[in-house]
C-alpha cells in the first residue's frame, strides 16, 4: 500500500507543480499591464499529497490612494486645459495681442493724434487701433464661449463613460459575486480596472462587502452603483452666449455639479469640467465685458435733444443696432464683448468719416464737441477728454473677480494677470497632482503588480520540484516493476 | 505570500517619465537661451504678468509722447524761425525810420513797408508738415490774406473807406496835404486803430484761430506750442506798415508826416517787443520740451529695465541648467540601455 501512496503523492505534486508553473506564466504575461495583480499559488496540504489554491496580490489603501490622485489630476487638467485654451487670447506679454495691449495702443494713438488734431492719418491710426481692441475683445468672447461649449461636451461624454463603465460593472460585479469558490481573480481585475476608469471621470470612494460585493459612491456620497448601476444624467446645452448657464450632472437624480448642488463632488474630470464652464470661463468673460461696457463708456458721446435735456449715445464703440446707451454704470454689460465694434460713422473701411473722431458727433449732429470743424482744424479738447478717459477711475462689476472700481488700463492689466495667475496654479496643482498619481501608481504596482525575475526564478525552482516528483515516480515504478519481476 | 520590492513594470516606466520631462524642461532651456527671455512668461510670473503688461503700455505711451514731441519741435522751431525775421525786419524799419530827417522819412518807408508788410503775410502763411504754423487751431487754412492785391482785399477795402470817411479824399489825391496833424492824430487814434481790433482783424486780414496750439508734452505737461497769428504783435506791426505803405505819406503835410513818422515807430517798437515776448514763450516750450524728451527717455528706460528684470533668465543659469539637463538624458538612456540585460531570462 505505501508504494501507491507514495505514488499518488507524486501524481498531485506533479499536478500541483505545473498549476503553478502555469500560474507563473500567466504571471509573466500579465507583467505589463497595469490593472494585472500577481497571482499567488498557494500550497494546501491534502490527505496523502498537495493541492494549490489561487489568490491575488492585493491592497484596499493603495488602491484607494491611486484611485482618488487619478480623480485628481482629472480634475485639475481639465481645468488647465481651459485655460490654456483661454491663454490663447492674451498670448505672451510681449505680443501686443491682448485687450489690454491693444487698449494701451489705443490710448498711444489717442496721445499722438491729440497733439496733432488736423492729422487725419493720425485719427485714422486710432480707429485702427480701436477696431484691433474690438476685435481683440470679440476674439476673447468667441474662445470663452468655445471653452464652455467643449467643457459641455466633455461632461456629456464623461456622462456617457460613467454609465456605460457602471454596467460594465455590474456584469464584472455579479462574476464575482456568483463565482465563489471558483478563480474568480481575473474578474476581480476587470472590476479594479474598471474603477480606475471610473474614477477618471467622477472621484468615488468604494465599500466591500459581503461575498466580494462593492458598491460605489462619489466622493461626496451619492450612490453609483448599490447592487445595481445609478442613472447619471446630463442635458447637454448647444451654444454658450454670455450668461447661459450649462445643466448640472444629476446622478440618481441627485445633482452632483453646479452651485446648487446639495452633494457636489470634488474631483473627477466632471468636476474640472464643471468648475471650467460655470466658473473660471464666466468670469473671464465678465472681465471681457467689462472691458467692453467701460470702452463704451468712455467714448460715449454728450448732446442735448429737442427740450434741450442732456442725452447720451454710445460714440467710438457701439455694441451695434440696439445696444445699450451708455450711463456709467454695469448695468447692461453683459455679452457686450462679443457685439463691441467700432462705429461705422467713424470707420474710413465702413465709408465714415474719421475726424469725427476728433469734432465728436459719431452718433449724430447733435453730439458733435468741435464748435466749427470747418475753421477748428486743430480742436483737440475731445481727443484730450477721450484719452483722459481711457485714465478714470470706472464701476466694474464685481462678478468679474477684480476690484469694483479702477481704470480701464489698469482693470485690462488686472484682467491679464489674473488669467495668469489661475494658470499658474492650475498648473502647479496639476504638477503636484500628477506626482501623486506617479507615486501611488509606483507604489500600488510594486505591491501587487509582477516582477519577471521573480517569476523565472520560482519557475526554476519549480522545474526542480517537478523533476524530483517525475523521478520519484521512476523509482516508484521501478520498484513496483522489480515486485512484479519477484512475483512472476 | 510573497511580496515584491519592484513590480517590473514600475522598474521599466521609471527612467521613461523622468526622460520625458527632463526632455520637455530642456527645450524650455534652449528657448530661454534664445530669448533671454522667460519660455512662458504668464505661467512663471503668474498674476504679476499683469504688471509687465501694464510697463508695457506704459512704455508705448511714452513713445507716442516721444513722437509727438518731435512733431511739436519742429513746429516751434518753424514758428521762431519765422518770429526771428519778421522782428529782424521791423528792427530794420525801425532803424531806417529813425537814421532819416523826419521830411524825408515817409517816402523812405512807403516801399520798404509795403514789401514788410507782403512779407509778413507770407511768413505768417508759413506750413510745415501740413500745418499753417500761426493758424491758431485752424491748421488747414493759410490765416493771412494779402494786402494788396486785385480786385482789393477786404483789409485794403476797409482801411481805403476808413480813411475816405474821415477826410473826404483819397490817401493818393493831393486833398490829402490839407489833413492836419491833430485830424491825422484823431484817425490814427480813432477809426484807424479800430480797424485792427479782434473783430475786425477777424473779419478782414485773419482766419486764424485765436486760441494757440498746445500740445501733450510729458504725462502731466501741457505747453502752448504755436503762436496765432491773431496775436497783438502781429497787429500792431501790420498796423504800422500800412500806416506807413498806405496813409498817403507823401502827400502828407510836414507835420501830419511827422506825427505819422511818429506813429510807425511807436508801433514798430510796440511790435517788436511783442514778437520778442512771443519769442520767449515758444523758447519756454521748446526747453520744457528737450527737458520733458530727457524725462521720457529715462522713464522708458527704466520701464525697460523693470520688464527685463521680471521677465528675463539668467542665461548663465539657463545654460548650466540645459548641460545639467543633457547629462541626465544621457545617463537616464544609459540606465535604460543597461536595463534590457539586467534579466534573469538571459543567464539561463
Amino acid at each position: 500500500m505505501g508504494l501507491s501512496l507514495a505514488l499518488n503523492s507524486a501524481r498531485s505534486s506533479l499536478i500541483a507543480t505545473s498549476t503553478q508553473v502555469a500560474l507563473a506564466a500567466r504571471n509573466t504575461a500579465g507583467a505589463s499591464d497595469p490593472f494585472y495583480t500577481r497571482k499567488i499559488a498557494n500550497l494546501v496540504a491534502t490527505s496523502g499529497g498537495s493541492a494549490v489554491s489561487i489568490q491575488r496580490a492585493t491592497d484596499s489603501a493603495l488602491f484607494d490612494r491611486k484611485l482618488s490622485a487619478t480623480s485628481s489630476v482629472a480634475a485639475s487638467e481639465a481645468v488647465l486645459d481651459g485655460l490654456t485654451t483661454l491663454k490663447g487670447t492674451i498670448g505672451d506679454t510681449d505680443d501686443g495681442t491682448s485687450p489690454a495691449a491693444r487698449l494701451g495702443a489705443l490710448n498711444a494713438a489717442l496721445l499722438m493724434a491729440a497733439n496733432k488734431p488736423d492729422d487725419a492719418a493720425l485719427a485714422r491710426t486710432a480707429v485702427d487701433r480701436a477696431r484691433d481692441l474690438a476685435a481683440s475683445l470679440a476674439a476673447g468672447a468667441t474662445a470663452v464661449q468655445s471653452v464652455r461649449a467643449q467643457a459641455d461636451a466633455g461632461l456629456a461624454d464623461s456622462v456617457a463613460r460613467i454609465n456605460d463603465l457602471l454596467t460594465q460593472f455590474d456584469a464584472a460585479n455579479r462574476l464575482v459575486t456568483n463565482g465563489t469558490g471558483a478563480d474568480v481573480t481575473d474578474a476581480l481585475d476587470d472590476r479594479d480596472r474598471i474603477l480606475a476608469g471610473l474614477s477618471q471621470e467622477i472621484g468615488i470612494s468604494t465599500v466591500t462587502r459581503a461575498g466580494n460585493d462593492v458598491a460605489i459612491y462619489t466622493d461626496s456620497g451619492v450612490p453609483l452603483f448599490e447592487r445595481s448601476p445609478r442613472r447619471v444624467s446630463f442635458t447637454p446645452t448647444t451654444a454658450f452666449p454670455a450668461g447661459t448657464i450649462g445643466a448640472a450632472v444629476t446622478v440618481d437624480g441627485v445633482p452632483v455639479t453646479g452651485a446648487t448642488s446639495p452633494m457636489p463632488v470634488h474631483s473627477g474630470r466632471i468636476t474640472g469640467l464643471a468648475e471650467l464652464r460655470d466658473n473660471v470661463a464666466t468670469r473671464y468673460e465678465a472681465q471681457l465685458d467689462g472691458i467692453a461696457n467701460g470702452l463704451i463708456d468712455a467714448f460715449a458721446e454728450t448732446g442735448t435733444d429737442a427740450l434741450g435735456n442732456p442725452v447720451r449715445a454710445a460714440g467710438l464703440f457701439t455694441a451695434g443696432p440696439g445696444g445699450p446707451v451708455p450711463n456709467g454704470t454695469t448695468a447692461n454689460q453683459l455679452g457686450l464683448a462679443a457685439r463691441i465694434r467700432v462705429n461705422a460713422a467713424v470707420d474710413p473701411q465702413q465709408g465714415g468719416n474719421v475726424s469725427l473722431l476728433r469734432d465728436g458727433g459719431i452718433a449724430g449732429a447733435a453730439y458733435r464737441s468741435n464748435p466749427d470743424p470747418a475753421t477748428n482744424a486743430a480742436y483737440p479738447d475731445r481727443l484730450r477728454a477721450l484719452a483722459a478717459a481711457l485714465g478714470a477711475d470706472r464701476p466694474f462689476d464685481a462678478s468679474s473677480d477684480l476690484g469694483t472700481r479702477s481704470s480701464l488700463h489698469d482693470f485690462a492689466t488686472a484682467s491679464t494677470g489674473w488669467l495668469s495667475a489661475k494658470r499658474q496654479a492650475a498648473t502647479t496643482n496639476s504638477d503636484y497632482q500628477s506626482t501623486l498619481l506617479a507615486r501611488a501608481s509606483d507604489a500600488y504596482s510594486n505591491a501587487t503588480g509582477v516582477n519577471t525575475d521573480d517569476e523565472t526564478a520560482m519557475t526554476l525552482q519549480l522545474e526542480r520540484s517537478y523533476t524530483a516528483s517525475a523521478k520519484l515516480l521512476t523509482v516508484i515504478n521501478d520498484l513496483l516493476k522489480t515486485l512484479m519481476d519477484a512475483v512472476r | 505570500m510573497r511580496t515584491n520590492a519592484l513590480s517590473t513594470l514600475s522598474f521599466w516606466s521609471a527612467p521613461r517619465t523622468g526622460v520625458a520631462r527632463m526632455q520637455a524642461d530642456i527645450a524650455r532651456g534652449n528657448e530661454e537661451l534664445v530669448t533671454g527671455r522667460f519660455a512662458d512668461v504668464g505661467l512663471v510670473l503668474g498674476s504679476r504678468a499683469g504688471i509687465t503688461v501694464g510697463l508695457r503700455q506704459k512704455s508705448a505711451e511714452l513713445a507716442a509722447l516721444r513722437d509727438g514731441n518731435a512733431g511739436t519741435a519742429l513746429r516751434l522751431s518753424t514758428s521762431q524761425a519765422a518770429l526771428k525775421q519778421m522782428q529782424e525786419s521791423a528792427d530794420t524799419a525801425l532803424k531806417t525810420l529813425t537814421g532819416l530827417p523826419e521830411d524825408k522819412r515817409a517816402g523812405a518807408l512807403k516801399a520798404m513797408a509795403a514789401n514788410q508788410l507782403a512779407g509778413l503775410t507770407g511768413l505768417l502763411n508759413t506750413s510745415v508738415d501740413g500745418q499753417f504754423v500761426f493758424g491758431g487751431t485752424n491748421t488747414g487754412r493759410a490765416p493771412m490774406t494779402a494786402y494788396t492785391t486785385s480786385p482789393a482785399a477786404p483789409a485794403k477795402a476797409a482801411v481805403d473807406a476808413a480813411f475816405l470817411k474821415a477826410f473826404g479824399v483819397t490817401q493818393e489825391s493831393a486833398g490829402a496835404g490839407t489833413i492836419t496833424a491833430d485830424a491825422l492824430s484823431a484817425f490814427l487814434d480813432g477809426p484807424f486803430q479800430d480797424l485792427f481790433d479782434d473783430a475786425s482783424w477777424a473779419a478782414d486780414w485773419s482766419g486764424a484761430g485765436t486760441a494757440p496750439l498746445t500740445s501733450q508734452i510729458s504725462l502731466t505737461e501741457t505747453v502752448q506750442s504755436s503762436a496765432s497769428a491773431n496775436a497783438p504783435a502781429f497787429r500792431k506791426l501790420a498796423m504800422a506798415y500800412v500806416m506807413a505803405s498806405d496813409l498817403g505819406a507823401s502827400n502828407l503835410s510836414a507835420a501830419a508826416q511827422a506825427v505819422l513818422g511818429d506813429r510807425v515807430a511807436k508801433g514798430l517798437s510796440e511790435a517788436s517787443g511783442g514778437l520778442v515776448a512771443l519769442q520767449a514763450d515758444l523758447g519756454r516750450s521748446q526747453a520744457a520740451i528737450t527737458a520733458a524728451n530727457t524725462r521720457l527717455d529715462a522713464q522708458k528706460s527704466l520701464f525697460a529695465n523693470q520688464i527685463g528684470q521680471m521677465e528675463g533668465v539668467d542665461t548663465a543659469e539657463a545654460k548650466t541648467r540645459v548641460d545639467r539637463l543633457s547629462t541626465q538624458v544621457q545617463i537616464s538612456y544609459a540606465l535604460t540601455a543597461q536595463l534590457r540585460q539586467l534579466s534573469l531570462v538571459a543567464y539561463i
